[in-house]
């Protein structure tokens, strides 16, 4: 018998994040895996943040990195991963609004929200009440004054604001100009200060 | 969209956007004599101050993640449709054929060059050499290509680097898979930091 190595491959913590969505390509499940764990939260968020319901998020999640595993192969650059699963997530997040709009969307009130905030951990301001119940309204004003914006614009300061992407990176998510997201932006950001200055 | 690509205005003439652009910085004279600079300044900070804090806590939230149970429903998707790509022969003979998938011999190749200081193999790509692909043939007597992309570490010698691996990539797939690797082409594609 001859003694061979044993195939034990390099863990994908261990990997930059363009081999590991290589290897996913090639089918590799661990790297997949490791892909789902990365980006799986920052999804969730972003889709949360979007739709407001905590079930319609999870299921953009699913649909969003189940998709990427089957599309995973037509990717062409391996650079390009985040913005096209933002992209994926995004759009889907758009369309479930879409679905919506037979009925207009439901904006909770501040009061509703805090309910919701309540049942997740809730802020950390390290034990100083004071800080807490500051940092609660500012998170339960900025959320409820988000929930106004129109989708497209929604997505656009969550993408810039919350996800840190590039103005490039937004304008290809939703394939529109540069220009046009500015101007979202510029719009998302006016609406929202007036809103929270109203609740202040 | 015509309407999304307006950018609204103060009523001094300025552009939200401009107000925007220059938080961080002390106020120009114009933002400190003029009040509707003054008011959309001090909305605009104050929006900036809770999208941090949005941020922030959004991201250590542990509750705004989602279900264990969405994780389990991706990965039983993915396992249950397992890409393996093609199955390549080993040995093939009168009674009958033996194969093997091209994941299988991907893996040990990727196995092959993570033991390699400063490369991180990427896509791979296997083909039974075309003048052998179905003849019958003795075990150990096919022959395959390989097509491997790899990004090594700023700094490497890559001609060096990419003569130790394929070296090191015939003499596994010889001893791991029993089939001769004839071309070992090998890209390098991109440089990542160590």
């Amino acid at each position: 018998m001859d003694e061979r190595e044993p195939v034990v491959l390099t863990r994908p913590e261990d990997l930059d994040e363009a081999t590991v969505v290589a290897r996913a390509q090639d089918g590799n499940l661990d790297a997949f895996e490791y892909l789902v764990e990365a980006y799986q939260g920052r999804l969730f968020r972003l889709a949360f943040r979007m739709l407001h319901d905590r079930g319609e998020a999870e299921d953009v999640v699913q649909d969003t990195l189940v998709a990427c595993w089957r599309k995973l192969p037509l990717l062409t650059s391996v650079q390009a991963f985040s913005g096209w699963l933002y992209q994926m997530a995004t759009n889907r997040c758009l369309d479930r609004l879409r679905r919506r709009s037979s009925r207009a969307e439901l904006v909770q009130e501040p009061v509703t929200l805090q309910t919701t905030a309540d049942s997740f951990a809730g802020p950390r301001a390290g034990g100083d009440p004071a800080r807490e119940a500051e940092i609660s309204c500012e998170i339960d004003g900025l959320a409820t004054a988000l929930l106004t914006l129109p989708p497209g614009q929604r997505a656009c300061w969550l993408l810039r604001e919350i996800h840190e992407r590039s103005y490039a990176e937004i304008a290809a998510t939703l394939k529109v100009s540069e220009q046009t997201v500015r101007g979202r932006l510029a719009r998302a950001r006016a609406q929202l200060a007036e809103k929270m200055s109203q609740w202040q | 969209m015509a309407i999304d690509e307006t950018i609204p205005l103060l009523g001094c003439g300025r552009s939200i956007d401009e107000v925007w652009a220059t938080i961080n910085q002390p106020p120009t004279a114009h933002e400190s004599g003029c009040v509707q600079c003054r008011t959309a300044r001090a909305s605009l900070a104050k929006l900036a101050q809770a999208a941090r804090t949005l941020r922030d806590n959004d991201a250590e939230d542990a509750s705004l993640q989602p279900h264990h149970a969405v994780k389990d429903a991706i990965m039983n998707v993915a396992r249950a449709e397992v890409r393996r790509g093609s199955r390549l022969p080993v040995y093939r003979a009168d009674q009958g054929n033996i194969t093997i998938s091209e994941q299988a011999i991907t893996s040990v190749i990727w196995f092959g060059a993570d033991a390699l200081p400063g490369v991180r193999a990427r896509r791979c790509r296997v083909h039974p050499d075309p003048d052998t692909a179905d003849a019958p043939r003795p075990a150990g007597t096919a022959g395959i290509s390989v097509h491997l992309r790899i990004a090594v570490a700023s700094g490497t010698d890559i001609p060096g680097t990419a003569e130790l691996l394929r070296q090191r990539i015939i003499g596994m797939i010889t001893t791991h898979v029993g089939l001769n690797a004839g071309a070992v082409n090998i890209t390098v594609e991109d440089f990542y930091d160590v």
